[in-house]
This record gives C-alpha cells, sequence and structure tokens, in this order.
C-alpha cells in the first residue's frame, strides 16, 4: 500500500502544480488566487485505484492536487482530519429532480435549498437536472454546471412503428451521407475538382442522427424489455453509436447482446416487474439484473426508484439513500465495488464526466463523501461532503442529523422536543 | 438438497399433500427433517441467545434442537443444509399488512364502522406478492383491512405458505382493525375527529354491551341466554384479549386519544399500527399505559419542522424509552419483501440493528400474541426460519431459504427472487 | 442640491430684528451648551443677510435628533423651514413664531423608502433605465392621508415590474407644490427569479458595455481623422513651405538679371487652390459622442465612470444574492450593496447575513422577526443585520393605513429582540433618507437640513404614542387635533 501511493505523490509532483512544486519555483510569482483544502487520515477509496490508509489529499482551487502520506500542506490549507472516515469520490446521480435547478441550472439553482442538503447528506456531489450535469455546490455557484447537452433522446420501440421506421432511414440516411463525404476526401486526394456530396441531402439529414453517428451526441432511450433492448442494442451495434438505456429492467435476458453493443445502462436494482407466466420467453424484473449486466461487461449507473428527495417519511426510496440502492444490487451477487462504482465512476462514465468526477485520482475535481463506515452499510452517514474542494455539507454543523449517532454513539440521547404548547405557556 | 430445491418453487400440486402440522401425511420428496448447520443462529430468545457455529434441527414442523455445531450430532433422515457462513434467523412476521389479498378489497367503504367484516376471505395464496414476501425472509403476516373509514373490520394472521386459506391461516378473527383521523377523514364531507370518535365509541360500547350480556350469561347459565349476533361475536375476543386491536393512529393527538379511549378506557390490547410523525412525543403514555406495542412504518423518519431535524421514528420511540417496539411495511406501500429494510432504515436514523432485528422478529410476534409459537429460534416453537448470507436487515444481505412450519418455501439456488 | 428658500414679504422691523439675533448669535455660539454641538460656524451667515428670513422656535418636550443624544426641552430654531439651530435655551428673534411643543416629542419625519401606495396596477418586464415612476404618478391622485398619519413626512414610489423595470422617485407627503419633489431615488433592479432575471441583466450589462465601445470607438475614429486631418494639414503646410521657398528661391532666380518678369505672378489656379484648401470646412474641435441606449444609461455611467445613481437589488431568498453576484462577475462596477429583501415569516436570508455586511450593504426589508426555516426559532433579521455591519431601511409590511400604523409599534419589537434604539429609529428616517439619496437634507434634526419634523404624543417606541403633528419644510401640514 505504502509503495503505491507513493507512485500517487510521483504523479502528484509530476502532473499539477502541488505545494512541493510549487516549492522549488519559488522564483515565479505565486498565484495569490490558489485556494488550497486538505482531507488528512482518512482511508482513501479511490475507486480507480486502491484503497489508501491514511493519506493527505491535497486539493487544489477545487480539483485533486496530490494524494500521498508525504505531501507537505500549505500553510493557509483548509484543513479536515478525517481519521477514522472513510473517504470515497462523491456519488452521481445520472437522474435527479430538486437537488440542482431547471436548465438552464447555473441560473436556476436553489444553492441553499433543502433538497441539495439532503443530497449532500447522502453524499451526492453531481446530479443531473434535465439534460446537464451539476454540482451540488452549496451556497456556491462557482464550477457549478460540468456539462450541457449530455444526451440525444431517442425513441425506437414497437408501440411506435413509424417512429421506429423514420429513425432507422434517418440512420441509414445520415451514414451514407458520411460515407459519401468519406468517399469525397479519399478522391480529392487525387482529383482536386471532384464534386463534394449533394448538399441538398444534407439538408434533410435528421441532425440527432448524424451528430450520433459522429459520435458527437450519446443517445439515451428508455428501455425496459427484453425485446425493446436487443433492438436498441442492435441499432447501435449496426450504426456504431453510443447509446445509454434506462430502465433496462430485463437487461438479464439481453445483457449478452447489451455488452456486444457497448451499451451503457442506467438501472434501479429494486425495479419491481412480476414475471409474465404466460410468456415462454424469460422476463420480469430481477434483483441479479446488476450481476449479470456486471458480468458481461455492460457498464451501469444506478438510481433508486426516486430521484427527487422527499422528507414525507418513507425512507430509503430516494436519491438520499442512492448507495442504499447500490447495496441492493449487491444483495443480486454484484460485488461491493462494482455496486460503489455504479455510483460514482461508472455513473460518471454514462454521462461522459468520467475525466471530471467519479474517482479519487490527482487532477479529478475534488469532490468527497467522507462517512463513518462502508459506504454500502445501512447505519453509514455522511459525515462531511466535499464539492469542488469546499466542505458543502457538514453532519455535525447541520442541525437535521446532527443528534444522530453523534461522534459514533449509538445511545445518544434524543434531542429536547417542543411538546406543543398551549396559550399561556413558555 | 437437491431434492429441495427441485420441490421448491412450484409446488402446488404437491403441496396438497405437504406436511402440514401435524395432521397431514409427508410427502415423499420433502424431507421430514432439516438440520441447519450454520456459522451464527440469532435465536431471539428471551435471553437474546447469538449462536456462532450451531446447528438448529427441525423435525415436523417444528424446531427440535438449537445447540453448538460441536457437540449436537446431526441424525440420520435429517436433510444436512450446511453453510457455514450464513446466517440463521427467524422467520419474519408482519405486524401490519395489506398485499396479502387480491389489493381489491382494502376499503369496504360500507360505513363509517363495518363491524362484520372480516379479511379472512380477501386471502389469496400464493400470489406473486406472497412469493416475493417469502423470498425477502418474511414467513408470517397480519393481513388488515385498509384506513379507509373508522372501523373497517377484522384483520387475519397467515403464514405465507399453503395452497388454500385453511393450511395458510393461524387465526382468524386476528385482530380488530380500527382507524383514527387521516384516511377516514375522507370518508365522506364533514366527517371530522369528533365525530369519528363519537361513532367508534358509540359502536364499540354497543359490542361492549354484548359482550357483556354473553359474560353474564356464561358466569349464571340460569341466566337468559343472549341472541347470537354475528356482527357483535367477534368484538367478543378483542374485550377478552385474546384478540388485538390494530389502530391506525399517527399523529401524537390521536395517539393520546387511542391510547386513552381504546387501551386505557376500554381495556383492549392495542397496537399502534403506523405511530409516525411526532407520535414519538407520546412514549410517556404509551410506557404509562405498559401494554401497548408500536409497530412503526411506513414512515421511518419524521421532519421535525418545529427544530430542522431529521428524527427517525424508531429510534425516537426507544429512546423514550419504549421497548415494545417493531417496524412495519404496510404493504404494499412498501414491499412486503422490505420488512427487513424497515428495520435498516430505522437503524440509518439512529436505532440499533439487534434491535430492528428483533422489532420485525420477536416483537412482531408478541404484538400479534403469537410469541408462543412465532418469532424465535426456541425448541418447540414453529420451524419458520430464514436463512441469510449475513446480517439480514443489510440490504446486501440475502434471503437463501425461507423455511416455513419447517418446508422450505423459497430456495434462491433454484431461482433468486430478490 | 439646494432648495431655494420662499421669498417672503416681511417688515423692515423684522429685518433689523433678525440682524440683531444674528450678533447675539455670534455670541451664543461662543458659549457652550447653547449651540448644536458640533455644528459648523454660520459664517456664511452674513452673506445671507440680503435674504429675508422667517424663523420659527419650536419648544419641545423632547427632541430625538437621530445624529446626537436626545434633548429633553429641547428647542429647535428654524429659518425660511431650514434647520438653524438645535439645543436648550437657545437665542432667537423675540418676533419668531413659536410652536409650543412642550407635551410632545420632536424627530424627523420618517420616510417610505418603497411603495406604490395608489399607484395603477401597471408594470413592466425588461430593461427601462430611462424610465421613472414619475412618468405614471400624479401627486394631486394620491391620498397621503394614511401617510400623514402615521408619521412619514416623504414616501418613495418605486415602478413595477421584473428585470430593471425603472427609476423610483421621493416625494414630499404634504406642503407647497414646489417643495414636493425631492427627486429620484434608485434604479430598481430585480433578482427575484434568477432564471428570469440574470437574463435580462446579463443582456441589460452586455448592452451597456457594448454602447461603452460604440462610444470608445467612435471617440478613436474621431481623433483619428483628427490626426489625420492634423497631418494632412502638416503635410500640407510643409509642400507649401517647401513651394514658398522654391518659388523664394525661383522668384530669387527669375528676379535675377535675365528673369521673366511674367513669372513674378502666382498662377492663378494655384491660387484659386490655394484659397480651396484653406475654405474647406474644418473638422468639428468637439467631439460629440453617439447617441447611447437610454435605457441602459444607469449601467453604462458606473461601467465606464465607476459612479452612477444608486441601484437597488431585490431578492427573495439567500440564493438570489449568490446568482447576482454571478451575474456582476461580468461588470464588477456595479455596486451589489443596496438589497431589498422580500420576505416571507421563515425565508433563509440568515445564510447571508454575514455577507451583507462584510459588504456593508444598505439593506431595505420590512421589520418582521421570523424564524429559521424549518424551525420555531425567532429569528430578528433586521437586527441580525444591523449586528453583521448593513445599514437596515425599515419600512411596512404592506401598503396601508393601518399597515403605516403598525410600523412603530413592530420597530418597538424588534428593539426588544435585540435592534439598537439607534438603528431602529434611523431605519425608518436618516438611513431611508441615505438609501433614497435626501440624506443631505433630511433625515436628521440637524443644523442646515430641512424641517420635516414628526410630533408626537409620547416615545415613538412606546405603543400608545400618536403622531400629533407633522411639518413639511417648516410647516405644520397635519394635525391630529383637525383631523374629523
Amino acid at each position: 500500500m505504502r509503495r503505491r501511493s507513493a507512485v500517487f505523490i510521483f504523479a502528484a509532483a509530476l502532473l499539477t502544480a502541488g505545494p512541493s512544486a510549487g516549492r522549488a519555483e519559488d522564483s515565479k510569482p505565486k498565484q495569490p488566487e490558489a485556494r488550497y483544502f486538505a482531507v488528512t487520515k482518512a482511508t482513501v477509496h479511490t475507486v480507480t485505484g486502491p484503497v489508501i490508509h491514511g493519506p493527505t489529499v491535497l486539493c487544489k482551487d477545487g480539483k485533486i492536487a496530490a494524494i500521498g502520506h508525504d505531501v507537505a500542506i500549505p500553510d493557509d490549507a483548509e484543513v479536515l482530519d478525517a481519521e477514522g472516515f472513510h473517504l470515497y469520490p462523491g456519488l452521481v446521480a445520472v437522474r435527479s429532480s430538486g437537488l440542482v435547478g431547471n436548465e438552464p441550472p447555473e441560473d436556476n439553482t436553489n444553492v441553499y435549498s433543502l433538497s441539495m442538503t439532503l443530497g449532500l447528506a447522502g453524499g451526492v456531489t453531481t446530479a443531473v437536472a434535465n439534460d446537464t450535469a451539476a454540482k451540488l455546490s452549496f451556497g456556491t455557484l462557482e464550477d457549478h454546471v460540468v456539462k450541457r447537452n449530455l444526451f440525444a433522446a431517442i425513441s425506437y420501440t414497437t408501440r411506435d412503428p413509424n417512429g421506429r421506421r423514420t429513425f432507422r432511414q434517418a440512420l441509414e440516411q445520415a451514414r451514407r451521407f458520411l460515407r459519401d463525404l468519406q468517399a469525397h476526401e479519399e478522391k480529392k486526394k487525387t482529383d482536386p475538382a471532384a464534386k463534394p456530396p449533394d448538399a441538398a441531402s444534407l439538408k434533410g439529414l435528421n441532425q440527432t442522427a448524424l451528430k450520433l453517428l459522429r459520435h458527437e451526441v450519446i443517445g439515451v432511450a428508455d428501455a425496459d424489455t427484453a425485446q425493446e433492448l436487443k433492438d436498441l442494442a442492435e441499432l447501435a451495434e449496426r450504426y456504431d453509436f453510443r447509446l445509454v438505456v434506462r430502465g433496462a429492467r430485463e437487461g438479464w435476458v439481453s445483457a449478452a447482446a447489451m455488452a456486444r453493443a457497448g451499451l451503457y445502462a442506467v438501472i434501479t436494482p429494486r425495479t419491481r416487474r412480476d414475471r409474465d407466466e404466460r410468456s415462454n420467453h424469460p422476463n420480469g424484473s430481477s434483483i441479479e439484473n446488476a450481476r449479470i449486466l456486471h458480468e458481461h461487461g455492460v457498464p451501469f449507473a444506478i438510481v433508486p426508484g426516486s430521484t427527487s428527495i422527499s422528507t414525507s417519511g418513507l425512507a430509503g426510496r430516494d436519491l438520499w439513500q442512492l448507495a442504499m440502492e447500490a447495496a441492493f444490487a449487491v444483495r443480486g451477487g454484484l460485488p461491493d465495488d462494482a455496486a460503489v462504482r455504479a455510483i460514482t465512476i461508472d455513473a460518471a462514465r454514462v454521462l461522459g464526466i468520467e475525466h471530471r468526477v467519479g474517482s479519487i485520482e490527482v487532477g479529478k475535481d475534488a469532490d468527497f463523501a467522507i462517512v463513518d463506515g462502508d459506504l454500502l452499510h445501512y447505519m453509514t452517514l455522511v459525515r462531511w461532503t466535499v464539492v469542488n474542494g469546499r466542505v458543502a455539507y457538514d453532519k455535525q454543523k447541520d442541525s437535521l442529523l446532527e443528534h444522530i449517532r453523534p461522534g459514533g454513539d449509538r445511545d445518544a440521547p434524543p434531542p429536547p422536543d417542543y411538546w406543543p404548547r398551549r396559550l399561556g405557556e413558555g | 438438497m437437491k431434492d429441495t430445491r427441485r420441490v421448491l418453487r412450484w409446488f402446488p400440486l404437491l403441496a396438497v399433500f405437504a406436511i402440514w402440522p401435524g395432521s397431514r401425511p409427508a410427502v415423499a420428496d420433502q424431507p421430514q427433517h432439516l438440520a441447519f448447520r450454520v456459522g451464527k443462529v440469532v435465536t431471539m430468545d428471551p435471553q437474546n441467545r447469538v449462536l456462532n457455529n450451531a446447528v438448529v434441527l427441525v423435525r415436523n414442523g417444528k424446531i427440535e434442537k438449537v445447540g453448538p455445531a460441536e457437540g449436537t450430532s446431526i441424525p440420520k433422515r435429517y436433510e444436512l443444509i450446511d453453510r457455514p457462513d450464513h446466517w440463521l434467523v427467524p422467520g419474519l412476521v408482519e405486524a401490519h399488512n395489506h398485499s396479502a389479498g387480491s389489493g381489491r378489497d382494502l376499503h369496504d367503504y360500507v360505513y363509517l364502522t363495518n363491524p362484520g367484516l372480516r379479511t379472512l376471505e380477501a386471502l389469496v395464496p400464493e400470489s406473486n406478492d406472497i412469493k416475493r414476501a417469502r423470498a425477502g425472509g418474511v414467513t408470517t403476516v397480519h393481513m388488515i383491512p385498509g384506513s379507509g373509514n373508522n372501523l373497517s373490520g377484522f384483520g387475519t394472521l397467515t403464514k405465507l405458505a399453503g395452497d388454500n386459506v385453511e393450511q395458510m391461516l393461524i387465526q382468524s378473527p386476528g385482530s380488530l382493525k380500527i382507524s383514527q383521523a387521516g384516511n377516514p377523514e375522507r370518508y365522506w364531507y364533514g366527517v371530522g375527529r369528533t365525530f369519528m370518535y363519537y361513532n367508534l365509541r358509540q359502536t364499540l360500547q354497543k359490542a361492549l354491551a354484548y359482550h357483556r350480556q354473553w359474560e353474564r350469561y356464561e358466569k349464571d347459565p340460569s341466566a337468559e341466554k343472549p341472541q347470537f349476533d354475528l356482527f357483535w361475536h367477534d368484538f367478543r375476543g378483542v374485550f377478552q384479549r385474546k384478540v388485538i386491536a390494530l389502530i391506525h393512529t399517527q399523529w401524537y393527538q390521536v395517539v393520546m386519544s387511542s391510547v386513552d379511549m381504546l387501551a386505557k378506557k376500554l381495556k383492549m390490547r392495542i397496537v399502534l399500527g403506523h405511530s409516525t410523525f411526532e407520535a414519538y412525543q407520546t412514549a410517556p403514555l404509551v410506557l404509562e399505559q405498559g401494554d401497548i406495542y408500536a409497530s412503526n412504518g411506513p414512515r421511518q423518519i419524521h421532519f421535525d419542522r418545529r427544530q430542522r431535524k431529521i428524527m427517525g421514528n424508531a429510534a425516537r420511540w426507544w429512546q423514550g424509552g419504549v421497548r415494545k417496539l417493531g417496524v412495519n411495511t404496510d404493504a404494499g406501500v412498501i414491499p412486503q419483501e422490505e420488512l427487513p429494510y424497515q428495520a435498516a432504515m430505522a437503524c440509518h436514523f439512529g436505532w440499533k440493528p439487534y434491535e430492528a432485528l428483533r422489532g420485525v422478529t420477536r416483537v412482531p410476534a408478541e404484538t400479534l400474541m403469537l410469541e408462543n409459537r412465532l418469532g424465535s429460534i426456541e425448541v418447540g416453537k414453529d420451524a419458520d426460519l430464514g436463512l441469510w448470507t449475513g446480517d439480514p436487515i443489510d440490504p446486501r444481505s440475502a434471503c437463501e431459504l425461507t423455511v416455513i412450519d419447517g418446508r422450505i418455501v423459497y430456495d434462491a439456488g433454484q431461482q433468486r427472487e430478490f | 442640491m439646494r432648495l431655494s428658500a420662499p421669498f417672503r414679504l416681511r417688515s423692515c422691523r423684522t429685518l433689523m430684528a433678525s440682524a440683531a439675533w444674528l450678533g447675539a448669535m455670534w455670541l451664543g455660539i461662543a458659549s457652550p451648551g447653547t449651540a448644536w454641538p458640533g455644528t459648523a460656524s454660520v459664517a456664511g451667515a452674513a452673506e445671507e443677510e440680503v435674504e429675508e428670513e422667517t424663523f420659527v422656535v419650536i419648544k419641545a418636550g423632547r427632541v430625538i435628533p437621530l445624529c446626537g443624544p436626545e434633548l429633553p426641552r429641547g428647542e429647535i430654531v428654524l429659518v425660511n423651514g431650514k434647520i438653524r439651530l438645535v439645543g436648550n435655551d437657545l437665542d432667537y428673534p423675540k418676533t419668531a413664531r413659536v410652536i409650543d411643543a412642550r407635551g410632545e416629542v420632536v424627530m424627523p419625519g420618517m420616510i417610505l423608502p418603497r411603495t406604490r401606495w395608489q399607484l395603477a396596477n401597471y408594470s413592466r418586464s425588461g430593461v427601462h433605465g430611462d424610465r421613472s415612476v414619475e412618468q405614471e404618478l400624479y401627486l394631486d391622485q394620491i391620498d397621503f392621508e394614511p401617510m400623514l398619519a402615521a408619521g412619514f413626512t416623504g414616501a418613495c414610489f418605486y415602478p413595477a415590474g421584473t428585470g430593471i423595470p425603472g427609476v423610483a422617485a421621493v416625494y414630499r407627503t404634504a406642503g407647497q407644490q414646489q417643495h414636493r419633489e425631492l427627486g429620484k431615488a434608485y434604479v430598481r433592479i430585480t433578482m427575484t427569479s434568477p432564471g428570469r432575471d440574470k437574463k435580462v441583466l446579463r443582456g441589460a450589462i452586455d448592452k451597456a458595455k457594448k454602447e461603452i465601445e460604440k462610444v470608445e470607438k467612435a471617440r478613436k475614429e474621431w481623433e483619428e481623422k483628427q490626426k489625420k486631418a492634423k497631418e494632412e494639414e502638416a503635410k500640407k503646410e510643409e509642400a507649401k513651405k517647401e513651394s514658398d521657398e522654391k518659388e523664394k528661391q525661383d522668384s530669387e532666380k527669375n528676379t535675377g538679371p535675365g528673369a521673366d518678369p511674367g513669372a513674378e505672378q502666382d498662377p492663378p489656379e494655384k491660387k484659386e487652390q490655394d484659397d480651396k484648401n484653406k475654405a474647406e470646412p474644418k473638422q468639428p474641435e468637439k467631439f460629440t459622442p453617439p447617441k447611447i441606449d437610454p435605457a441602459v444609461q444607469p449601467l453604462v455611467d458606473w461601467i465606464r465612470d465607476k459612479k452612477g445613481p444608486a441601484l437597488l437589488f431585490e431578492l427573495t431568498q439567500a440564493s438570489d444574492l449568490v446568482h447576482l453576484d454571478d451575474v456582476l462577475k461580468q461588470a464588477s462596477e456595479l455596486p451589489a450593496t443596496g438589497f431589498y429583501l422580500s420576505a416571507s415569516y421563515s425565508s433563509d436570508y440568515d445564510r447571508v447575513v454575514e455577507d451583507l455586511g462584510r459588504r456593508k450593504a444598505v439593506v431595505l426589508l420590512s421589520p418582521r422577526i421570523g424564524r429559521l426555516p424549518y424551525t420555531v426559532v425567532r429569528y430578528n433579521l433586521p437586527g441580525e443585520l444591523a449586528a453583521a455591519g448593513c445599514t437596515v431601511v425599515l419600512l411596512p409590511l404592506a401598503d396601508g393605513d393601518s399597515q403605516y400604523q403598525d410600523l412603530r409599534t413592530q420597530l418597538a419589537d424588534l428593539v426588544r429582540a435585540g435592534l439598537s434604539r439607534d438603528d431602529a429609529l434611523k431605519a425608518v428616517t436618516l438611513h431611508a433618507a441615505r438609501v433614497l439619496g435626501i440624506d443631505d437634507r433630511l433625515g436628521t434634526v440637524e443644523k442646515g437640513k430641512q424641517a420635516d419634523l414628526v410630533f408626537l404624543d409620547g416615545d415613538p417606541l412606546a405603543p400608545a404614542t400618536e403622531v400629533t403633528r407633522v411639518m413639511s419644510v417648516g410647516e405644520i401640514v397635519w394635525e391630529a387635533s383637525k383631523q374629523p
């Protein structure tokens, strides 16, 4: 473990202007604006790398600058001693509502909302609203938006045969156009006067189809049944575009086809659909869906049944307990680490933002869920949530949950209550 | 083991001849006797024993022996289920279920109080909901009518295995269902709490008068024999405290009235069937009454808007000193198979794991007055068991085998359902 | 800005008396305790001798000047509607009219900093920095009686709508027509719904910057043209010089022996050309900038000249401030220091109190003790803002008779909950005047300020106290005893 972290330090020194590097070039004028933040002594679950015990995770201007046991912390750094706690990448919610504002989130997010606070209390640091991924940047709009125009929505179901045919034709047309274009490029090498492909054909082209084929955008489709999933997989494979399927309830039936086509999935392990015994095909939901997809190599993100956050009382069924939804995938046989990936790095991959969030690596955004135990355990509570190198949630400084196991004490007394008071009572 | 698995999922035809305690002949390929050798047995007995590396023997639908693996020999003819890394826990007991029926008979909005109704007739054996519930390790449920009216009839105590109601049934009437405030207020325009209390009290007083008449006659056979009235007769068990009254009651003011009217004045043995929102504030009253069980759910948290705090309901009841405390799903509000997850959420928000597991096994068995048969792994009790890959309330743990009355009714090895 | 005092016919005797009194004044100033502490010398008075002066003396039970300690049995000397002296046992001409207010408390008139009392239900959205509420307001159609009865001597009307709906304007609630208008107050900018308002404000800022660029470009072009013209001129001059030189030489040559006598004269075409050069209209000396879109003029003023009219930003929740700052990143010249916090009972401004304090913001809000969101914890937002370093301006919960009347009671509540008495009283007088840009004239009982005063029958924060009289520019304009 030690050796590995040494590698990390080395990487840090190479890749970033970490403090040690900064000191080496003292002659250069120091950047006055640099904002340092460090978490020390936590057990760091890097997700894409090893688990490191007790390193310093140094962040500069909202990015991870260095990870290691010998990282020097600048004097002006804000330091968070997280001894005894586990540091995970901030969780990524690939669907959400109410945590960040509607499009465009930077103009609509209430940066002090209760929903955002509860999302942070659940360890979520990145959430998708409509078609934009944004940070739960409590109290600030700095570096709020991560990525816009995440997906191009596709409808390709047997319920709409016309739409299905039209879309297929659009893809075909777009492919022909791209082939013509390529042929033209080839021809131009020998014959500079070669005629480019008919511009008129470009005009009638379905732009979504064109963008998909050019890999400029990720397609997204809602599909649950094995047949729909298979159809979509075939389409994506045939026309070679990137596609995310949301739902994928019967992914366990179509996993092989999905894997072949390179599909990504967004699943809810607890999805509940009874088998139709009249069908002689395998059907219905399966708690083993996640495991089977995983074993076939289909990357997926996990979302809970409800993608908002509610305080109405039914606990553990929305984004607040995103980690618990992942735990249900483990029940179906998914390895623990894959379950964690499904709400961190793989979720980031589904959104195409894996270079920014989803793991603890030098150069990535400093988004952490610092928790008091195994992330997937039902007793685990988030102690701090860090977004862009700032503490966005601190359980003991926020009234919401501070009374629950303060300092890990399972027998902590209840907070004093306000009995309903009658008129005249104090 | 293989034989077991083969039988297990699609046993309807076989089950006609299935073993039933005492009375029915054994089926050829259903092993009569089971032996579990497991890593941990959580007995939930009065001593709260937890045995590591233990053996549990099951014979004729009952638990025959519980002891350490070392020193307990497994007799011949016992099918050995050897899972040294698994946990064996009592079958889970649900004190508040609406999903063992068709779902279409949840509410009968005939009158605001409907004393004659029973859910017994609504039971649907081997429904998908029941099969799934078994996959979650749930073996017994208390199926009650809905809360659409003030007094919606009598509930049913049933196991989750059997091809017909007779095979499943534990007891009917299993409870009286009373709903105070909230939902029944929607019964009709103008139905408010005062009227409901009046109406309820009047109905119960009439029932009590009927009961007293019979009591007099039973004490003194020379007295005139009262006329049998199906409408009121089921209430006799309630007033004899042989049948519980499950109360849909949530807010503190309503819970106070439940405690006062039903437990204190009418001396019924009541169960607070939701006890949610800020009801935990009535803990001192509930404690003082002494015989009240709190079955908390489906809401496991309450957002206290007076101090901006998220309260774990179960944790708050516990901290208030209430020990007769379990959790429920109100299935299908929460799917029945997620009963242990309700316990997990209660823990997430401040309760404690062992107590929470007890709150879905022994405590609900006591709540339903079935503790002599269910809720713990003790010699002589019904062999209702769940074999788990680990802590049952951890959502990562899966139920591998569910046993009801000594029969394996779910085997994840054949097909995992949850 | 100075308002000229009304000229009045006065008898010669009065004039002489006042001159005599002026003499006495000089002496009075020297003795401590007579004059208002710290008042500037009245050296200018001699110059004003020519102006006729009407003296009014208010003998009050107590004066609350709000720029110094309260004065029991205080006196206020007014000259032509302006405060000349405040103190005890002041000297004044015998002829001065004395207002006996020995049973009353006198304080600066209250100012309502944000109202649409009796204005038509008209609003506009978008960017209208050139519009003013003056365009929709007819003073004689507004019944100011409820304001006067509550002690308001001034009221600022605002243009309704979202975005930058226009400029607010202040008026006196009574008095002579020529005194009524107190000028423009602030430009109203809403950030009450960031999703909508950010776009508008961003657009306005972009537009303002483009207008500035446009002017700069035109100026540059003009300067270049000027430069070119100058250069050309210089060139021509050079050329002329050269040619002159040459001519000279030539003529010298020519005038030499054997020269052509005809060459002595300039060729006529050349001369004509020179004349034409001279006659060519010169570039205008002064640069006339292209017209700027008046709708964004206030923003242009701030961005280009780092000064301009006061801006008042309206918010509905803490997050709006973050969104406002997000927009103002692109125009840091715009001062985000004036705010109106529209509030519900449990708004979450507690999140940004510190921030507002740091920027020494002037904050308009209702005098409401709310509670922290999702709690029953009382939260004195005005008090917290004042403690954090903000200038707090308070206004009634809504427009209307009873709301106006209730304001002083609500102030008392805030004082009980921790706001200082001084801050509470200033919040409806001096600080209100400051946010409206009229604190040079109004807001305190202080030498040199105009005499807009309120008379009360007790302490302004006592619950039973009522307004007895209202004075505007030295004239009693409302009296409780004369009300029906």
